[in-house]
């Protein structure tokens, strides 16, 4: 793999987690030369999961390891991506490290679970946490990033977490339906805003992905695979190996998309 | 770059211009290892284009050499894709010379001009020629290729050439509309006919991109102001478009299966 992103500066927010999207982006994009950026919200390591504590994993600064590992430079940092001094200190840190900002993740979301529930039954602040880290905290983190780009001059990529639930509404989703859409129509809003700044805006929008965000799905994993066309759910590394093509320049035309990955399940635009 | 698609072999139809996207598609796949197979239509030369002209351009057999330049082998086939026969014979003959079929790129189209009027104007036959290369022809070619991936069992890739015209209705498109709709129903249901063969089908749908194709409408004003109507104010480059349908080739795209994506500057974005 050539390292096309040598030089370039990436922030990927919530990748602290052995298995997840953030983690395997923040290694696809150091595969390519990039230097990443990590934050983690701090969980607390008696909650990680039981392959987490079985390796010995240390959350955000675990992540740093692999992407040094690939031959770049890191750094973690603890964010509340709702939180505007937290972004800010985010940026200011990126910033003093690498000074500049090329590439943004906005991966950070909230935890799958008490806001699967009917409507009648979703508790008014599990709903307006759901929302707030996924749009607002894309909305502040982003606002942050693009002033650097802009005053850099020459462009920028940012990469959006949706999800299918971005394009299609299901029962029991409505928390997660409100954020994932809304992240579609702000991937949009961006693009138009930011194309003639060169900044690339577009949004990726996997399926059922086996991840530790999905641990309290096990039970109905394998019906979940049965029906996707292929067969089977996604994996982490193909969601990140994606999301780090986005960040190429080869791929500057795409703007403005959210693009499923899903294996056919969905085939909404 | 590591060489993805070793041992791959691909089939890109309609890849004889200079300026194009099957052409760029065919050398970014030989970027990545692919051996190529190569049609076109076996264009009358005195209908090049001048840049052409200008640097002896020899069609489908100037594509092959770009191939070879990346290291890879290159196969020509002058083919009417919109004949069984034709096709047959497209896909026996890349299983001669390469022994396996692996990635099939839908590129082929009737060229732009007649059938940009009004549908009360448009000559049937033009009509008809605009979806027999496009759909007829990405059928025919997509029938006989995903039999072999079928039978081969070791996946595969079919990528179909869309348009925004398939994510939009404009005045004086309605046949390039309905052929490039089309595309994209055929490219769902193929995708779940053959999800389980791990034969991934996908479409692209660029939006204006610098190629011949486009020389009927000039370079002029019309141009200019299309330009500046896209978000990041310019118009795409066939590498671009060929990229993206490298970057599916691969197996780094095997979970995407089913998609109609967008490759256009910003310019469409709701579908």
């Amino acid at each position: 793999m050539k390292k096309e992103l040598k030089g370039k500066v990436a922030i990927v927010t919530g990748a602290g987690r052995l298995r997840g999207i953030g983690k395997t982006t923040a290694v696809a994009l150091a595969k390519l030369g990039a230097d990443v950026v990590v934050t983690g919200t701090g969980r607390k390591p008696e909650n990680y999961p039981e392959d987490e504590k079985a390796v010995g994993w240390k959350d955000v600064e675990s992540v740093a390891d692999l992407i040094r590992d690939e031959g770049s430079k890191a750094l973690t940092i603890i964010a509340d991506v709702t939180n505007k001094s937290d972004v800010k200190n985010m940026i200011d840190q990126t910033i003093k490290e690498f000074g500049r900002i090329d590439i943004l993740i906005n991966n950070a979301a909230y935890a799958r679970a008490e806001d699967r529930v009917p409507i009648l039954d979703l508790d008014e602040n599990v709903f307006q946490k759901v929302v707030d880290i996924k749009i607002t905290g894309t909305f502040l983190c982003t606002k942050g990033v693009i002033e650097h780009m802009i005053k850099q001059g020459d462009g920028g990529k940012i990469v959006n977490i949706s999800s299918s639930a971005g394009k299609k509404g299901t029962a029991n989703f409505l928390a997660y339906n409100a954020g994932n859409f809304g992240i579609v129509g702000m991937t949009q809003s961006m693009a138009r805003e930011l194309g003639p700044e060169n900044i690339n805006v577009n949004a990726v929008c996997p399926g059922a992905v086996d991840t530790s965000r999905m641990d309290v799905v096990r039970d109905d994993w394998d019906k979940m695979a049965a029906n996707t066309p292929i067969g089977r759910n996604g994996t982490d590394k193909e969601v990140g190996d994606f999301c780090a093509y986005l960040c190429t320049e080869a791929s500057s035309w795409i703007h403005g998309q959210s693009i499923n990955l899903n294996g056919g399940t969905i085939m909404e635009h | 770059m590591e060489k993805e698609l070793k041992g791959k072999t691909a089939i890109v139809t309609g890849a004889g211009r200079l300026r194009g996207i099957g052409r760029a598609t065919a050398v970014a796949l030989a970027n990545l290892g692919a051996n190529i197979v190569i049609t076109g239509t076996g264009r009358d030369p005195e209908t090049f284009p001048e840049d052409e002209k200008s640097i002896g351009w020899n069609d489908i057999e100037s594509t092959a050499e770009q191939v070879r330049n990346q290291g890879s082998l290159a196969k020509t086939i002058i083919t009417d894709i919109t004949k069984e026969s034709d096709v047959e014979t497209l896909v026996q003959s890349t299983l001669e010379r390469f022994g396996s079929l692996d990635i099939l790129v839908n590129n082929a189209a009737a060229p732009y001009g007649e059938d940009r009027v009004p549908i009360v104007e448009i000559e049937n036959e033009i009509f008809k020629k605009v979806i027999n290369t496009k759909v007829y022809g990405s059928f025919l070619c997509s029938k006989f290729a995903a039999k072999e991936m079928i039978s081969q069992n070791t996946g595969g890739r079919i990528i179909n050439l869309s348009s925004s015209a398939g994510k939009e209705g404009h005045a004086r498109m309605g046949a390039y509309n309905a052929a490039n709709f089309a595309i994209e129903g055929f490219t769902q249901a193929l995708a779940k006919e053959l999800a389980l063969d791990k034969i991934t089908v996908n479409s692209v749908c660029p939006g204006m991109t610098e190629t011949a194709r486009l020389d009927p409408i000039g370079r002029g004003a019309l141009w200019k102001s299309r330009a500046e109507n896209i978000p990041m104010g310019r118009v795409g480059t066939d590498e671009e478009v060929a990229d993206l349908i490298a970057f599916l080739s691969t197996d780094r795209a095997r979970f995407i299966t089913g998609q109609a994506i967008n490759i256009n500057g910003g310019s469409v974005t709701s579908r």
